[in-house]
């Protein structure tokens, strides 16, 4: 007897103790890329596949088809890529989808819709808008500027470049076009520009024929008096070697108090012309969520619509008119966060212009600064060598803070003599970091 | 009766030119002592209806001589007594009349702690005595509104500026509480001298804890007040012999000491009172650094003399004096920038005297002569911290012309001054000296014809307002802001001389009588060396009251006031237009140069001013029923000519040199002076190394428009009716209780008829020119041009009185039952002013729906416009409408479109027109006094003691509102009052 119920455990042991020789099951599907619902052929592109806790990177075949072996479970597939053209622009592709893979879905192919954005060559590399501090508490605000940067090997004529920023001012407001989570303005394909905006000189009305823009360059333009502001304000940034100045008196932006008169190493050529139609007689954007844009329109257009009260918009009331600027028209935007009231940031540009923001505080010289598309920027021939790394500017110890992924030091790179190309998803969340000192502060 | 009416009037008519004497020589003489001690009172005063007056010795003793045979009302009061008022007939002489006067304190039956309505005065008067002062602890003297029909009340506090409008509200057209008269002891506050604004003067600086009485007339006062239209407000300070008075108020923001006394100075040494108070106010209970200081002290001499040479005539004098040293001061606040501070004085001195003679002549009882004297001190200095990066150019000159700014210095005359950039501190003043001055004479006859009684009184009056200022100042010139200096003492005095005659009669039928009171007043005001010249102007007042009984009376009046104007109308602020004409570029250190063109506003002076005139009617009846005592006066006020300051625009232009004219010449910038020709505007730059010659820079014409302000009269006048009625319920006597139901039914409706211009300077036309056109409006620049209001506001006052205890405990519910308001838009002719309009983007698609109705927007076109080059007036509609049609085809067409839509003028919301009915709200206070003793008396008060926090609906934006905006908040104070 003793020996049967040896014998019967040793059996059970044996069994319970021999590891189920069951495979994991895994699953195969396929992903195809798609755009407003047919296939795109796209070959090498990285599809990330994530459950939460794992991920796995496919990459597509010649006819944008991946497949994916991997264990039964709900993921999130996402792809983010560009596709470059001849003239070294490209289109930004990003979108993401729900694959579940089991026993059932086994051998489908799931689709991938992407979103397509087209970028320019020209860019906004720098904003700098949140102002310093002075006398320990006190702020000054009076020093915004920002920096143009062609991010392409070819020259770019800026003479009908025009700047706004959408209105209003501060997104963490109240907005009235704000309702069920989205901005009314976004359905009807415009953007809403209060006060008036800039553009540069016609040749008519004292400028220049054509403002070019080499390659790989910049050009500084101050958004207020382009003044060296740090010699009373020691926190501040020096203006006066700006390339081009918000100054136009005569248009009504007339406030000397935010106008000074510019530097004398700014030819007159170089004032922007001022198109004013609201009562305010300052351009009035915000140190917190300045929000720039610019956009394509000729100095004759952009005239004929101030004009014309049937292109304002009146949802803010009679006396703040806004104007209706076409998003086909707009070239580059940054929608930014301000920390002190992120809870109700209500983003103002468009998801093609702008799909996120950069968290931004004001008042500490802070700036908001491009990363650098470290793929795009090695691409170019000679970078590697000149290239400077170890970037120390961001703000990433700071709450809210961010820095450069790519770790590039990108002015100490452009002083080397590289030539850079900055990031542009059309994202700023993941387009800017937040810059501890900007670049014109001494 | 009718026969016999006539008969009256008619024997009255003709025998109003001194005749014949007829019998006077009755004698009336007595004591008048206290009731309950029978201790003699002196400085006691008796009265009888005439006007013949005796001051009672150390004896309590009084005589009168020369009094006529008939029917008699003698008026006895005293300081600190309850005035008695008796019927007597006179046959002959009365020797040894005995007065009794009840001490006026909680204990006796007739203590009353609201405003007693004058049941014998032919308009409407109010009286508010000691006791209801007391009852409502007056810190400033405007707290008395609130005891009036309808008035609600407002926390002390004397941080907030305040000024008595009777019968009328705030923001209102007609500048009502500019005609509200307030007086102190005979001296008027008056705000005429005032360079910054039309509005009624603030009585923040006049001591509450002297107050002995107010007297508010409405209605049609009596002609011996001239300079008001809505009616008068009359305090009067203790006078008399008074024990030591201490008294002690605290309320969350503000904290009071008083102390007062009458002296006797010795036998027929006439009496002296002196008092003084001191009051802090702080506006926030968290911050208490800015507050409004009171420091007051006043003496008061009063004597009567009946011997010697006065034994037939006795003279009454009176004389005193009130200096106030007060103000703002936030120099402590931690919470201000550091070295930042403003302080604003509100010092006072006001001066008395008055001499009344008792002639008793049959051709004149009463000569009185008086003489005032009011200077106020409302200067104030506020020191700020300047910062900035670039140079700050500051504007001084007063002279026309072209002006370089440049550095301060101290010998020139620095017309545009550059201030280099950096942080600075400047403090910037205001020397403001507003006063005032009176010397009158009245002179009055008491005669009795038949069974009517005559009271006859004419007067001559000699004011004067000037401001002895001199305007706005800077400590330091070399960083001050940009300001000019306008000189207040060197403008014109202000005199007026008037004249008034009025006959008060009182015919008796058996039982009834009825009272006819008819005045004219003839003012001429005086501004010398002024374009005003002299005015003229004559107020006929009439009133009557007819008394069927001690139960019934009706009365009535009509009447006309006249209101001079104050400084602010007749003498502008002179006031600049400064353009930049050019700038230069920024040197190293952020310093640049610009030139201004600075053009003095002209200042039309109006010779055909007019006078602001006020036609007022009233219409009441008292009546009794069942013990329950009834007051109704309607009243309907019309103000025409109401006082204003228009602008009108001329043409001017300057020449502006570019910026980019100077960018790029030849001489460094940092050697470069400049240079600007006055007249011509023309800029020269020079080089400071001599390098190269001197380079004239380019310039272009610019054509524009500027202001210019005068003095205006309104067309369309104001118009303002209701009705008041006061309730007194037959006592509760099982409670000791009584109940008071008060309130105002009160409408307003105004409206601006005149045509306006306006020209928008801070836009540029289309085509980058100064802007080219003006518009005409009717009615002013904005989407309405007028308003119309109504109101019912009424209180519930709930007294009942403990005399074993010496207790007044009130309970007051005040109610607001209808509070309507309406924005006009309207022409006299009754066309549309306003269209309805849905969307702002296409203004030309108006419709024919009523604004009032439509629940859009609202969209106003002037009537006309004219331009720059061409003067003449076209119609807006036609030309607006052609550029609309045009504007896609036409470039001149659409630069027409684009500015002449600078002149829409919309509506800010849908709701703008829409009729506003705030939803009824009540607030409830409680009071308390007792009186410990003869000794003390304490108080305790708690406003809005039910902390309502509930919301009102208003109809015209359909949202919930807090009634935190309408009512007191909830506060509370006390108050001890100590007599030894």
């Amino acid at each position: 007897m003793k020996k049967i119920l040896t014998a019967l455990a040793a059996v059970a042991i044996l069994f319970t103790g021999c590891e189920s020789d069951d495979e994991i099951k895994t699953q195969t599907a396929g992903i195809q890329l798609s755009v407003d619902g047919s296939a795109l052929a796209e070959e090498g592109v990285t599809i990330t596949l994530s459950d939460g806790t794992t991920s796995i990177e496919v990459v597509t075949d010649a006819n944008g088809l991946a497949e994916v072996t991997a264990v039964s479970g709900v993921y999130t597939a996402s792809a983010s890529f560009k596709v470059y053209n001849d003239d070294n622009t490209y289109e930004i592709y990003n979108g993401s989808t729900t694959v579940e893979l089991s026993s059932l879905t086994n051998s489908t192919t799931f689709k991938l819709p992407l979103s397509v954005a087209s970028t320019s060559t020209l860019i906004i590399k720098e904003i700098y808008a949140g102002g310093c501090t002075y006398n320990t508490s006190d702020h000054y605000i009076k020093d915004k500027y920002m920096v143009l940067y062609n991010n392409s090997d070819q020259s770019i004529d800026l003479k009908d470049i025009c700047f706004g920023f959408p209105y209003p001012p501060n997104n963490w407001a109240s907005n009235k076009y704000y309702s069920n989570g989205t901005m009314s303005y976004f359905s009807e394909g415009w953007t809403p520009q209060g006060w008036g905006f800039w553009g540069f000189r016609s040749e008519a009305d004292g400028g220049l024929a054509s403002y070019e823009l080499p390659a790989y360059s910049q050009v500084v333009i101050a958004v207020f008096g382009a003044i060296d502001h740090t010699v009373t304000y020691a926190n501040s940034v020096d203006l006066s070697g700006a390339d081009y100045a918000m100054y136009d008196l005569e248009c009504g932006f007339s406030n000397t108090g935010y106008y000074p008169a510019p530097d004398e190493s700014i030819p007159s050529t170089h004032y922007l012309k001022g198109y004013k139609f609201g009562i305010s007689n300052a351009w009035a954007c915000s140190y917190g969520t300045p929000g720039f844009f610019i956009f394509n329109m000729s100095a004759d257009d952009a005239k004929a619509l101030i004009a014309d009260t049937e292109n304002m918009d009146y949802t803010n009331g009679e006396k703040l008119p806004s104007v209706k600027i076409p998003n086909e028209l707009i070239l580059d935007g940054s929608e930014q966060g301000y920390t002190g009231g992120l809870a109700n940031t209500k983003a103002r540009l468009y998801s093609s212009i702008d799909a996120s923001y950069v968290k931004h505080t004001p008042f500490q010289s802070h700036s908001l600064y491009r990363n650098v598309d470290v793929e795009a920027t090695l691409a170019i021939e000679g970078n590697e060598d000149l290239l400077v790394y170890n970037y120390t500017g961001g703000t990433e110890d700071e709450e809210y803070g961010s820095t450069d992924p790519s770790g590039i030091d990108a002015e100490a790179s452009i002083a080397n003599g590289a030539k850079i190309v900055f990031q542009d998803t059309n994202n700023s969340e993941n387009d800017f970091h937040q810059r501890a000192k900007a670049t014109l502060c001494k | 009766m009718d026969g016999r009416l006539w008969k009256i009037i008619l024997t009255n008519v003709l025998i109003l030119i001194p005749i014949i004497g007829w019998s006077q020589n009755i004698v009336i003489s007595g004591t008048i002592s206290d009731k309950k001690t029978a201790k003699p009172l002196e400085f006691a005063t008796v009265v009888l209806e005439g006007g013949q007056w005796a001051v009672a010795d150390a004896k309590g003793r009084f005589t009168i001589k020369n009094l006529q045979e008939g029917k008699n009302i003698i008026t006895a009061s005293c300081l600190g007594y309850v005035t008695r008022k008796e019927d007597i007939i006179l046959s002959k002489s009365l020797e040894g009349y005995k007065i009794y006067l009840e001490e006026d304190n909680l204990a006796i039956e007739s203590a009353v702690i609201t405003a007693k309505e004058s049941t014998s005065a032919a308009t409407t008067s109010r009286i508010i005595d000691k006791t209801a002062l007391d009852h409502v602890q007056l810190m400033n003297v405007a707290d008395i509104s609130s005891l009036l029909p309808g008035g609600t009340t407002v926390n002390a506090a004397l941080t907030t500026s305040r000024i008595f409008n009777l019968r009328g509200e705030s923001s209102e057209d007609g500048n009502n509480a500019f005609t509200t008269a307030v007086e102190v002891d005979g001296v008027r506050i008056s705000n005429n001298s005032s360079f910054a604004s039309t509005t009624g003067a603030t009585v923040n600086n006049i001591a509450s804890a002297n107050v002995e009485s107010v007297e508010v007339i409405t209605g049609v006062p009596s002609v011996e007040y001239g300079d008001m239209s809505a009616g008068i407000v009359k305090i009067n300070t203790k006078k008399g012999r008074t024990p030591y008075t201490v008294t002690m108020s605290t309320n969350p923001k503000t904290k009071q000491i008083s102390a007062s006394k009458g002296f006797s100075l010795g036998e027929r040494k006439g009496v002296v009172n002196a008092s003084f108070e001191r009051t802090k106010s702080v506006s926030s209970q968290m911050s208490p650094y800015t507050g409004y200081d009171r420091n007051q002290l006043s003496l008061t001499y009063t004597n009567s003399f009946d011997r010697g040479i006065f034994a037939d005539s006795p003279l009454q004098v009176s004389a005193g004096i009130t200096g106030n040293v007060g103000g703002m001061n936030s120099e402590n606040d931690p919470d201000a920038y550091e070295g930042t501070w403003y302080k604003e004085r509100d010092n006072a001195i006001r001066a008395n005297a008055k001499a009344r003679l008792l002639l008793g002549k049959p051709w004149i009882t009463n000569l009185e002569l008086n003489a005032s004297f009011s200077l106020r001190d409302r200067s104030w200095k506020e020191k700020d911290l300047y910062s900035s990066a670039a140079s700050t150019i500051v504007l001084h000159g007063t002279t026309e012309g072209y002006f370089v700014a440049q550095e301060y210095d101290a010998d020139g005359t620095n017309e545009a001054v550059m201030i280099s950039s950096g942080q600075w501190y400047n403090t910037m003043g205001d020397k403001d000296i507003p006063m005032n001055f009176k010397i009158g004479a009245k002179a009055g006859l008491g005669r009795n014809f038949g069974e009517v009684r005559h009271k006859f009184k004419a007067g001559i009056d000699f004011t004067g307002d000037d401001n002895l200022g001199t305007g706005e100042y800077s400590e330091d010139l070399a960083t001050a802001p940009t300001f000019r200096t306008y000189d207040y003492s060197a403008q014109p005095a202000m005199y007026n001389l008037d004249a008034y005659i009025e006959d008060d009669v009182i015919i008796p039928f058996g039982k009834s009588r009825l009272n006819l009171v008819a005045g004219l007043r003839n003012d001429n005001t005086f501004i010398s060396g002024s374009a005003y010249g002299t005015t003229s102007s004559l107020s006929p007042r009439f009133n009557a009251r007819y008394t069927a009984s001690r139960n019934f009376s009706v009365k009535g009046g009509w009447g006309l006031t006249v209101k001079q104007p104050s400084f602010a109308v007749l003498y502008p602020t002179p006031s600049y237009y400064d353009i930049m004409t050019f700038t230069s570029t920024s040197g190293s250190s952020g310093t640049y140069y610009a030139a201004y063109y600075t053009k003095p506003r002209t200042i039309e002076y109006n010779q055909a001013l007019k006078w602001q005139k006020g036609i007022q009617s009233e219409l009441g009846v008292d009546f009794r029923v069942a013990g329950t005592k009834v007051s109704l006066t309607g009243f309907y006020n019309r103000t025409k000519d109401a006082f204003t300051v228009m602008t009108d625009y001329e043409r001017f232009s300057y020449n502006y040199t570019s910026t980019s004219a100077v960018n790029g010449i030849a001489i460094d910038v940092d050697n470069r002076v400049f240079s600007v020709d006055q007249s011509t505007g023309i800029v020269t730059v020079s080089d400071k190394s001599g390098t190269y010659d001197d380079i004239t820079l380019a310039y272009t014409t610019k054509n524009s428009f500027i202001t210019r302000k005068y003095a205006y009269n309104l067309s369309n006048p104001t118009t303002r009716y209701g009705l008041e009625w006061v309730i007194d319920f037959k006592k509760i006597k099982s409670l000791n209780t009584t109940v008071r139901l008060d309130g105002t039914w009160y409408a307003y409706k105004s409206f601006n008829s005149d045509m306006q211009e306006y020209y928008p300077s801070n836009q540029t036309s289309n085509d980058g020119t100064p802007f080219k056109y003006v518009a005409l409006y009717y009615g002013g620049a904005s989407a309405s041009n007028g308003q119309k209001t109504q109101a019912i506001r009424t209180n519930l006052t709930v007294t009942t009185r403990v005399p074993k205890a010496r207790l007044i405990f009130s309970l007051k519910v005040e109610a607001s039952l209808l509070k309507y308001s309406q924005s006009l838009s309207e022409r006299e002719d009754g066309s549309a002013r306003s269209y309805s309009l849905s969307d702002l983007s296409t203004p030309l698609d108006y419709t024919d729906e009523s604004i009032y109705t439509a629940g859009n927007y609202t969209v106003t076109f002037p009537d006309y416009y004219y331009s720059y080059d061409d003067g003449t007036l076209r119609d807006f509609l036609t030309d607006f409408k052609w550029a609309y049609e045009n504007k896609g085809s036409s470039s001149e067409a659409l630069d027409l479109y684009a500015d002449l839509s600078k002149f829409v003028i919309s509506s800010n919301y849908k709701y703008t027109f829409n009729s506003d009915y705030i939803s009824p709200y009540f607030s409830a206070n409680v009071s308390v006094t007792k009186e410990i003793g003869d000794i003390a008396s304490v108080s305790f008060y708690a406003n809005n003691f039910l902390n309502n926090l509930s919301r009102v609906k208003s109809s015209r934006t359909g949202a919930w509102y807090s009634v935190y905006n309408y009512i007191p908040s909830f506060f509370y104070g006390m108050t001890l009052r100590l007599k030894f």
